[in-house]
């Protein structure tokens, strides 16, 4: 370090001249983007009303990856074309955070069965793609827009397990036949590290999507991804839902535009899922309050029904065992539930991750990670709820 | 990655080794030999990768004031020339300390409830409520150039780089700081501090 360059004195005018300029270059980028804010948080698609399948008690399941040799087949995701078409995906390969990890997907036309699974991505080709490192892949998540066009975000982990994982996108215009190269998304100042994403997203007015995320790096916390119609990897950003670190993998379940509830996978030891309420299309959330559904840190997936009731799938376990799966019914936003149904339910095995999506012909269609290292999807109907309901039990706090 | 991006990434790690083979290399000669040095070490592959692919593995990506901050080293090391006085290092510290205290306890977690402020470098997402980071860069900008104190030109610069999207982040903080920049600032103003406490 040294101040003894040659300096010149500029006029007082001149140097003014100087800082203004300056000024004015850095709050450009500030001023040009002042007519892109206005549709920021543009509000939440809710169709009204919401599609409801008026037929007999209806329930179906069979496991999408019946023939899987890997031993790990995880985090399964669930998306409707606009023809009806399903497609599901999830990561599997030896181990979570293994170098032979894979995107797999799947497809089932409106009359037919699922297809064979086949991998999507690896990390090879991710690593050419991205120009760099990868060291393994997890955490797909499936977007499926109104006009057909498929989206899927996933991490790739570059060091270290899943706290060194940063978030790609790629898009499909053929049902998932064919995809782009992915783009890196940057969500996080420190290197980049820990976003992840988990549960349905929810389609934006106007196009776009809140997309609920979670960060795990030196703590876990909830945010929601938001990508704006352009849909591209620079168009995204993130907002937080929650303070500290006491809650993450966020369920957000839109109520109206304005409105939506997101309820959360607990971190604090609480034992419980906790949720809160957006009032301003997701700007910002209240404080989080406890539920009374029992949560011993596994995810949790909730969604709307026709009716106006919430539905969702819990592990019912007062330990870290994922030993069972249930469905769950709220007549009041959450406030108070029901049990209704035991998806899976075996000792010493696990059964973990729903993933629940709403048909466009009402039915609910839900995957989850069985065993280790199967996908198991299930179908069912408002008439099958209703009946379950009947015989529902009450959950205590 | 748009090339741009690309270009920037590896112009960034680039200049990084370079500056830390200057530490073993100084003077004209070394600069060349660093250079040359870094280059290979960019290209070579380890375990089946250039180091390149490791390093960007783990999103490396330079901040322009690390940038200008690295070339004014490589170029005072190297006898070359001196572009930045001791009163731009210490802007440059000082932005660097400012910046990382202001971004990265946010970023972690801790903080307001509802509140990170790295949505603040987003400025299309809170309109009103990014002129929080941008408002002060200005100005900081602005009193640095009037001052006659370059660094205030490297913060017109990284606004420049944002507005032509030349990194791969959308987020300006990206352009403003990275935890490279931060750690260094961080121990160079500590190392300030010290100093001049213990000439009192």
């Amino acid at each position: 370090m040294t101040d003894h360059a040659p300096t010149k004195n500029p006029s007082s005018l001149w140097r003014l001249l100087c800082a203004a300029a300056a000024f004015l270059v850095v709050l450009a980028p500030w001023w040009s983007a002042r007519e892109q804010s206005g549709a920021a948080f543009p509000g939440f698609v809710v169709p009204s009303p919401l599609p409801r399948d008026e037929g007999a008690a209806f329930f179906a399941s069979s496991e999408i990856n019946p023939d899987s040799s890997e031993r790990k087949a995880h985090s399964g995701t669930l998306a409707e074309l606009p023809d009806g078409t399903l497609v599901a995906a999830w990561y599997a390969g030896s181990g979570e955070g293994a170098y032979d990890v894979t995107i797999q997907m799947a497809v089932r036309p409106v009359d037919g069965g699922w297809s064979a699974p086949r991998s999507i991505f690896d990390r090879q080709t991710v690593s050419t793609s991205l120009q760099r490192h990868v060291h393994s892949l997890g955490n797909p998540l499936l977007l499926a827009d109104s006009q057909g066009r498929l989206g899927l975000l996933f991490v790739s982990i570059s060091a270290g397990k899943w706290s060194g994982s940063s978030m790609n996108l790629s898009w499909s215009h053929d049902g998932g036949s064919t995809w782009s190269e992915p783009e890196k998304l940057t969500l996080n100042p420190l290197a980049n590290l820990s976003a992840l994403p988990r549960n349905p997203p929810s389609e934006l007015v106007g196009g776009g999507w809140a997309v609920p995320v979670y960060e795990e790096f030196l703590g876990r916390f909830p945010e929601i991804l938001w990508l704006r119609p352009e849909n591209t990897a620079r168009s995204a950003s993130v907002s937080r839902m929650d303070d500290g670190m006491s809650v993450f993998q966020p369920s957000v379940v839109p109520l109206s535009r304005d409105e939506a509830l997101a309820f959360y996978r607990d971190d604090s030891g609480a034992g419980r899922a906790f949720f809160s309420r957006s009032e301003n299309r997701g700007k910002s959330w209240s404080g989080r309050e406890s539920t009374v559904l029992p949560n011993v840190d596994s995810g949790v997936c909730a969604l709307r029904l026709p009716d106006g009731r919430l539905l969702s799938a819990v592990n019912d376990s007062t330990d870290r065992k994922r030993e069972n799966l249930r469905l769950a019914l709220s007549p009041d936003d959450g406030k108070s539930w029901r049990y209704i149904a035991t998806l899976a339910e075996e000792r010493g095995e696990d059964f973990s991750y729903p993933f629940m999506i709403l048909g466009r012909d009402g039915r609910v269609r839900m995957v989850y990670s069985a065993r280790h290292n199967r996908v198991v999807f299930a179908e069912f109907n408002m008439a099958w709820i209703d009946a379950q309901a009947a015989a529902g039990w009450e959950v205590r706090p | 990655m748009t090339s741009a991006a690309y270009w920037w990434s590896a112009a960034g790690l680039f200049l990084l080794l370079v500056r830390v083979l200057q530490v073993f290399l100084p003077g004209a000669r070394g600069l060349v030999f660093s250079v040359l040095g870094s280059a290979v070490l960019l290209v070579i592959p380890f375990f089946g990768h250039a180091l390149r692919y490791w390093l960007a593995g783990l999103t490396l990506d330079v901040s322009v004031p690390l940038v200008a901050l690295l070339l004014a080293g490589i170029l005072e090391r190297s006898g070359v020339a001196v572009v930045f006085r001791a009163r731009e290092w210490r802007a440059a510290w000082m932005v660097g300390v400012v910046a990382a205290l202001t971004l990265y306890p946010s970023a972690l977690g801790l903080g307001l409830p509802n509140f990170d402020s790295y949505t603040l470098g987003w400025p299309w997402l809170e309109w009103r409520s990014s002129l929080l980071l941008f408002g002060p860069v200005a100005l900081a900008a602005a009193f640095l150039v009037w001052r006659g104190n370059r660094f205030g030109w490297v913060l017109v610069v990284a606004a420049a780089a944002f507005l032509l999207a030349f990194q791969e982040s959308s987020n300006f903080w990206d352009y403003l700081i990275d935890p490279l920049y931060a750690v260094v600032s961080l121990v160079a103003c500590a190392a300030l501090i010290l100093r001049r406490s213990l000439r009192r």
